[in-house]
């Protein structure tokens, strides 16, 4: 071995710095790595929710007979009322492939106009505020459905957090043709 | 010397090597947390604006079950545009359940030739993208175009909804929603309209049922309970 090639050799101070800063990027690698994997897992399961919501949504949207609906009229007070619906029990939905702990819930909420409060027409008013001079029945109904559930993640740690997606709309039933 | 130069580039490149990658897997992560809240957000938004629309049309056909549809005619005071070059327009603005004409000036000037096209839909965005005050937050602003046809004419609805979160939808949002609701035919008959497909009507409360037969006067009907109806 010639006294040029020794020279050429690391020192170990080199290699220990070298293999310090290695093992950090590889650590930081491996994170990153690990980190994006659960990210895509997560959203994985909110693209799955929120499909969920918005089908269940678009489906009360269009079923167009919510006003004619007697079960949406309390019995005593004769008053439009407002009902939350469970997605499985009253909706028949099930859980979206690869969603753990997964509820729903789909509330509707009777509106009706106050015409005659004011003198005119001027706003919608929640019936959960009712006053004298109300006219018509239930005629505006909002929609909102929440789908729930416990995340991958949270599920790996034995956590209870639960995330939700929650769509809101409204429901206007067309007027019948005279 | 050469020998121990070329070490160290070595491990500089090794070293931007990884973190080229490390800023990747970032940058993909970031990219992907961003587009599945861009796709929430645009599926809020789409249905906030629905919602807008059937609250207008909701709004707009109580004027007409009362038998007096709102019109460039008998409400000229609410109306922009001249039915000719620019259609007669009217701005509803609100949250949830609530609306009433915009008051905000933004893009709603009744009484004026007002904003043709798409124009009026700066003046929406720029509504529904200020910090919203407290008692006065619209969460939605929807253009109503007053049309003619046959004889009857209707509302062509465009509703505009506020984003949830700020910065993460498409730069265009609030988002447009195009629609036409509340097909309003001129009825003169309240009954026929209002009450068509009621099977029977019920009354609560004190007070006095009239009918009149003349809309010129209302206060003189032709029969009247006279404060018979109440509690038996």
């Amino acid at each position: 071995m010639s006294f040029a090639r020794c020279k050429s050799a690391f020192s170990l101070v080199e290699v220990v710095v070298s293999m310090g800063i290695l093992a950090t990027l590889l650590l930081a690698l491996a994170a990153t790595s690990a980190s994006a994997v659960q990210l895509g897992e997560d959203m994985r399961e909110r693209r799955a929710a929120l499909a969920q919501a918005a089908s269940v949504l678009e489906r009360i949207l269009a079923t167009d007979s919510l006003e004619s609906d007697p079960a949406y009229v309390d019995p005593n007070s004769g008053e439009p009322t407002r009902l939350v619906h469970d997605l499985a029990s009253d909706l028949g939905e099930a859980a979206p492939a690869g969603l753990d702990g997964w509820s729903g819930s789909a509330e509707v909420r009777a509106y009706r106009f106050d015409a005659l409060v004011d003198g005119a027409p001027a706003a919608w008013r929640d019936l959960a505020d009712p006053k004298p001079f109300l006219w018509g029945e239930g005629q505006l109904f909002e929609v909102r459905v929440t789908v729930r559930w416990r995340p991958s993640s949270v599920g790996r740690t034995g956590g209870s957090q639960t995330s939700a997606v929650t769509l809101r709309s409204f429901y206007y039933p067309s007027p019948e043709e005279p | 010397m050469r020998a121990r130069g070329t070490a160290l580039v070595n491990v500089a490149l090794v070293v931007l090597i990884a973190l080229g990658v490390v800023t990747t897997l970032l940058l993909a992560s970031n990219g992907l947390a961003l587009q599945a809240r861009g796709t929430q957000e645009a599926a809020h938004v789409r249905f906030a604006a629905r919602g807008a629309v059937a609250t207008a049309a909701a709004w707009l056909d109580a004027f007409a079950a009362q038998g007096a549809p709102l019109t460039p005619t008998s409400s000229p005071e609410l109306w922009a545009g001249d039915g000719i070059d620019v259609p007669y327009h009217l701005v509803l603005t609100g949250s949830g359940a609530s609306c009433a004409p915009d008051a905000s000036g933004l893009f709603y000037a009744p009484g004026t030739q007002g904003l043709s096209g798409e124009a009026w839909l700066d003046g929406a965005r720029a509504l529904l993208r200020a910090p919203p005050a407290e008692a006065t937050e619209a969460t939605f602003a929807v253009r109503v175009d007053f049309e003619e046809v046959g004889g009857t004419f209707f509302y062509r609805l465009r509703g505009l909804a506020r984003a949830s979160e700020e910065g993460v939808s498409d730069p265009r949002n609030p988002s447009v929603l195009a629609a036409q609701a509340g097909l309003v035919p001129a009825v003169p008959e309240l009954f026929a309209y209002g009450f068509a497909g009621r099977e029977r009507i019920v009354l609560r409360g004190r007070g006095t049922l009239a009918v009149a037969d003349s809309n010129d006067d209302p206060n003189d009907p032709v029969l009247s309970s006279n404060g018979a109806i109440g509690p038996p």
